[in-house]
């Protein structure tokens, strides 16, 4: 029976690799992006300004995943913070380190529309970088500061704000042309709507890959 | 030339996937292989924006060069890679509750033990 | 060009290939890391920054964190005793014995952290088992303290004697009479030594019983008992 399984994927991915024809008609459309929406990083003005729905619907994705984790793993004990091993020299450094992760957010997401980056590497980055200073030093200070900088809260507020900036964008398209087209081609502050929209994408993926991550370690222990 | 190539290692790829999913018994080894499958997936949508060319496609001013590559594939890809990841998270917590009540982590005693209990 | 993008994409085939062909599940995560890289270093070479920085860190970096946060095994077992010598004693240096390397074996094997907790009688050793206490009790017990809401997981052939009115076993036996004299012993039996679980932890139950039949099979233990009897 898995043989037989095996034989028949085996055949249908032969199939597909000598169907393939590689000498179709190659698209170039980066000169109309980058005339109609006037930034530099062209893989940023595609998934935020001429096809925001995917972002849009990925947000909501991830939304709900992480409230799913969050709920399923309710029913687990919390571990207590008994005996976790740190070493001291890293102990010292992590703290630095995370302190640079915070920067690197920053820079990445602030930047999003001249450089590579944007809001989802930008999120990511940041909750690495937290979560390598929690397994490093002390797992409990590093969760504090959930509760202590109101995360929660921010987070919902930038939900609601990216749905209503892209509504903004989709529903009056000169208006947000007529911002993109004000400033100079390159400098930080052109772009119109776009590293404000930024932004709160990385904050929103920030919390919900450390909320993802938290529950993980705190109901399973440390290292 | 660089982009065929890559499409054709990422379909391979993607067939190692698929075939690790077939044969492992063990849970976790089949959501690992479902991530050898995304991760594939992810290659070969690069390896389509290369087919336009090699150069990253951040624009400084002037089209000399008229071999950037495609920013569209890569648009896409960037939110299904965090997509991707979010669907591992929820898949690994179904398997820490599996392992909490059976206390095995064999796909044909599970079965074993679901077909035990419906009866 | 060619040849390195060729040589860097066998690569990532290869490690895909060892990833399902891993022993244990922790060396095919870490490989699954290591195809993450390489697939990401493909994406650099290609011509797609974002890409590749996004796949850095989340494909390799959060997910080898959850995946190894998920197969950690995080259990302690907490260890009664009872202090009998050449079985398992309390000595300043630590633990020392037989029961104490047979344990110390599985539970290295399994990932296990022991806790030892010393008892002074059977039965406050017994019922700190049924009360969930401790979750294992060793120190020469044998299948006739098996009772009740207790189970026993037997490990070594042993016989009884009926010494002075009372039935103690081989290796108390054998203290006793390197301590004083007593009278001639008389058999009465066969038994097995056996370790005390509780009824309701058949994981704990299963893992040891993996952990015995490892050792008998590698043929440990007739050199431990060699050692210490």
């Amino acid at each position: 029976m898995k043989i037989a399984g095996i034989i028949a994927v085996t055949i249908i991915f032969v199939i597909v690799m000598l169907s393939f024809d590689p000498s179709g008609s190659i698209p170039r459309p980066i000169e109309q992006i980058v005339e109609r929406v006037n930034v530099p990083n062209a893989v940023t003005s595609v998934y935020l300004e001429t096809r925001l729905y995917d972002t849009i619907f990925e947000i909501i994705v991830f939304t709900i995943t992480a409230l799913g984790v969050a709920a399923l793993l309710a029913s687990l004990p919390v571990n207590i913070d008994e005996g976790q091993q740190v070493f001291g020299t890293v102990t010292v450094y992590s703290g630095g380190l995370a302190a640079l992760s915070i920067t690197l957010f920053l820079y990445v997401v602030i930047n999003g529309h001249i450089t590579p980056g944007g809001g989802f590497v930008g999120g990511v980055v940041l909750a690495t970088g937290v979560i390598t200073y929690g397994l490093t030093s002390s797992f409990k200070k590093a969760s504090l500061h959930y509760d202590m900088l109101k995360i929660g809260m921010f987070e919902k507020i930038s939900l609601v704000l990216i749905f209503a900036f892209s509504t903004l964008i989709i529903l009056l398209p000169e208006t947000h042309s007529q911002l993109l087209s004000e400033a100079g081609f390159g400098s930080t502050f052109s772009g119109g709507l776009i590293p404000i929209l930024n932004i709160l994408i990385g904050i929103k993926v920030y919390a919900g890959a450390w909320k993802m991550s938290s529950e993980f370690i705190s109901r399973r222990g440390t290292l | 030339m660089t982009g065929t190539l890559v499409i054709y290692f990422s379909i391979l790829g993607m067939l190692v996937g698929t075939i690790g999913m077939i044969l492992s018994k063990d849970l976790i080894k089949k959501i690992l292989s479902l991530g050898i499958v995304e991760t594939s997936i992810n290659l070969m949508y690069t390896g389509i924006s290369a087919r336009s060319g090699i150069i990253p496609p951040i624009v400084s001013g002037d089209f000399s060069r008229t071999t950037y590559a495609d920013p569209i594939p890569q648009a896409v890809i960037i939110t299904g890679i965090v997509i991707s990841f979010a669907l591992l998270c929820l898949s690994l917590v179904f398997a820490i509750i599996i392992y909490n009540k059976y206390h095995t982590m064999n796909v044909e005693t599970i079965e074993i033990i679901f077909e035990r209990e419906e009866r | 060009m060619s040849f390195v993008l060729i040589g860097i994409s066998s690569l990532y085939l290869v490690s895909a290939i060892i990833v399902l062909s891993s022993r244990t599940n922790f060396q095919s995560v870490i490989w699954f890391g290591i195809m993450g890289s390489v697939s990401a270093v493909i994406m650099m070479i290609i011509g797609a920054p974002d890409v590749a920085m996004t796949q850095f860190s989340v494909g390799v970096a959060l997910v080898l964190i959850v995946y190894i946060m998920a197969l950690k095994k995080q259990r302690r077992v907490r260890l009664g005793f009872l202090d009998v010598p050449s079985m398992i004693e309390e000595l300043p240096s630590g633990l020392r014995g037989l029961e104490w390397e047979i344990i110390r074996l599985v539970d290295e094997k399994e990932g296990y952290h022991v806790e030892p907790v010393k008892f002074s009688s059977k039965e406050e050793a017994l019922k700190a088992v049924e009360n969930h206490d401790v979750d294992l009790v060793c120190g020469a017990f044998t299948e006739d303290d098996v009772s009740g809401r207790t189970k026993g997981i037997p490990y070594l052939e042993t016989s009884i004697f009926v010494c002075n009115g009372e039935e103690i076993d081989f290796v108390r036996l054998k203290h006793l009479s390197r301590n004083a004299i007593s009278p001639t012993p008389e058999f009465l039996k066969k038994s097995r030594y056996v370790f005390v679980i509780s009824m309701n932890s058949p994981d704990l139950e299963r893992d040891i019983l993996e952990g015995l039949n490892e050792i008998r099979s590698s043929g440990n233990i007739e050199e431990i008992v060699g050692r210490y009897l």
